[in-house]
This record gives C-alpha cells, sequence and structure tokens, in this order.
C-alpha cells in the first residue's frame, strides 16, 4: 500500500499528518508505527516490505484519530488563560499551547472582560485573585462558556462558593499541569459537544 | 462482520491474546490474526482505549537496542473477558432461536 515510500518518509509523513492532535498523542502514535516497522524488519522483511505492508496513510490517519479519547482538536479549541501571577501563566500558558490549544491571555480579569467583548472562547481558565467575582461576572451574562478556576482556597466553604458563582471546575494550587491539561480536554470535549 | 461489532469482538480478543502473557503490538496482530482480521492500524485505538479504560497497563522493555512496548492485562481486563462471556450466552440463545426460525428448543417440543 505505501509502495516506494522509504521507511524515514512514511514517518515524516505520518507525523505531518498528525500535527493537529497533541504532541504527546502524535510521538505515541509514530512510536507505535516505528515499534512495528522494526518488529516486521526484525522477523525478516526488507525495510520497504515493512513499509510496503502496513495500511495506507490515510488508514492509519482515520484509525488513530478515533484514538483520540477527548474527541477534539486541540487547535481548534480557544483558552482564555486569566492569570496575574507571571510563573502561573508561563507555566499553564506553555503546557497548552504545547499539547496544541490556541491560547490567549490576559494579566488581570480587568483584561480578560477586554478580550472577551472581542472575540469567542471554548474555554476560561482563571487563577486571577478575584477569580472568584471574574467567574460571577462573565456568567452574568454568557452561561455557556466553562470556567475553570484555579485558586489557593482549599477550603470547602470556597469550593462550594465558587461553584455558586458558575465554574465548571475548581483546582486548588498547587496543583499538577498534568491533571490541568486533561481537565481542559474533558472541559472542552463537553462544551464542544454541546455547541454541535 | 459489522464493524461496531467487530471492534468490540477484537477488543476482547485483545484481552484474551494477554490472558497468555504480556505482548507487543507486532505479536498481538499475528496472534489475532489467526482468528480474525486485523492491522496494526486498526489495533492501535483498540490498544489506547483498553489502556485508558484501565484493561491492561503499558510498560517498555529494551530489546535489541531498543524499547518495545509490552501490554499487561489487569484485574478489570480479566473481568471485562468474563463479563463478555457472560453477555454472549444471552447472545447465543438469540441466535438459537433466529437461527430455528423463530422458535425455542421448548416450542419444538411441544410440536
Amino acid at each position: 500500500m505505501n509502495d516506494n515510500v522509504n521507511r524515514n518518509e512514511f514517518l515524516a509523513e505520518l507525523r505531518r499528518r498528525l500535527a493537529h492532535l497533541p504532541p504527546i498523542e502524535t510521538e505515541r502514535a509514530v512510536g507505535y508505527f516505528c515499534e512495528i516497522l522494526d518488529d516486521r524488519e526484525e522477523d525478516g522483511m526488507t525495510e520497504a516490505e515493512a513499509v510496503a505492508s502496513l495500511p495506507s496513510i490515510d488508514a492509519i490517519v482515520a484509525d488513530v484519530q478515533t484514538a483520540n479519547v477527548y474527541g477534539i482538536v486541540p487547535s481548534e479549541v480557544n483558552v482564555l488563560v486569566v492569570a496575574d501571577d507571571a510563573v502561573m501563566h508561563e507555566m499553564v500558558c506553555r503546557r497548552l499551547t504545547d499539547a496544541g490549544y490556541s491560547v490567549v491571555t490576559a494579566q488581570s480579569s480587568t483584561e480578560a472582560h477586554a478580550k472577551l467583548q472581542g472575540s469567542t472562547f471554548d474555554l476560561i481558565i482563571s487563577s486571577a485573585i478575584d477569580g472568584f467575582e471574574f467567574a460571577q461576572s462573565v456568567r452574568a451574562s454568557d452561561k455557556a462558556t466553562p470556567i475553570l478556576l484555579v485558586s489557593a482556597r482549599r477550603d470547602n466553604e470556597s469550593i462550594v462558593r465558587a461553584f455558586r458563582f458558575g465554574v465548571d471546575d475548581y483546582l486548588v494550587k498547587p496543583f499538577n499541569v498534568d491533571e490541568l491539561v486533561l481537565r481542559v480536554a474533558a472541559l472542552a470535549r463537553r462544551a464542544l459537544l454541546n455547541k454541535k | 462482520m459489522e464493524q461496531q461489532l467487530k471492534r468490540g469482538l477484537l477488543e476482547v480478543c485483545v484481552l484474551a491474546s494477554l490472558e497468555r502473557g504480556d505482548s507487543y503490538g507486532y505479536k498481538l496482530v499475528k496472534d489475532i490474526g489467526a482468528c480474525v482480521e486485523i492491522s496494526e492500524s486498526t489495533l492501535y485505538p483498540i490498544l489506547k482505549r483498553l489502556e485508558v479504560g484501565g484493561m491492561v497497563t503499558v510498560y517498555s522493555v529494551e530489546h535489541n537496542s531498543r524499547l518495545r512496548k509490552y501490554y499487561r492485562l489487569t484485574t478489570a481486563g480479566r473481568e471485562r473477558i468474563e463479563g463478555f462471556l457472560e453477555e454472549w450466552k444471552a447472545v447465543m440463545d438469540v441466535y438459537e432461536f433466529i437461527k430455528r426460525g423463530g422458535q425455542t428448543p421448548a416450542m419444538r417440543e411441544v410440536e
């Protein structure tokens, strides 16, 4: 099926066709097929035979897509990150950008409100000091966009207050960034399903 | 075979294959391929779903100067196989009913 294509070309093309997925997913899929090619060659096939015997790139891309359990394409998810803390800002934005999300940042809730006037977002993450009030004011006019509130307040009263103000998810600082990325994927999946 | 049905069957085939011991992608395709057609491409999302569902765990082992991913059946995976076998007992009754032209063995005895 992949006649006249060498191994490196095949893997490069696969990586290119899967570039819209989070990098970790792309590398996982490419690594899997790289391993399959190694095993086929070890089993006696030539490099060309091993590549030729794999399903077509189109079929592979379609199958890998179905493994994208979140059912979202991160590059199509617009995230607004509101953070007045530079470290938090940098850490969250970098990880979300690495995962393929389209990220817009705001250094304060006031700046975030201004950005919300001019654009549509699929998800808002707020770790601003006035994050509770910010969530409440967003909810006054926008019932749909998911809000993930990140706060150092871990007491039950604060968590209950946050949800009463209309947040969809709450993460206590310090937190694991991987967990934040997974929560973003889950919120984005539900938001996009509702949109459809 | 209907695609959705085949996908479900393939998942259990992968789990059943792992009952014999930990395995890796290429070997799973060869082992399962003896019973039902499967490609490495089809196997990929199945392994991912099983891993996300906690039915297999993954670890890497060095093999000929490279890393090879191995898959191991978990308790949840074993339970999935048992659940599947139970469900299919009921399906087999329906199969027999259809095969016998809408009759159960009891109905035949009455006739």
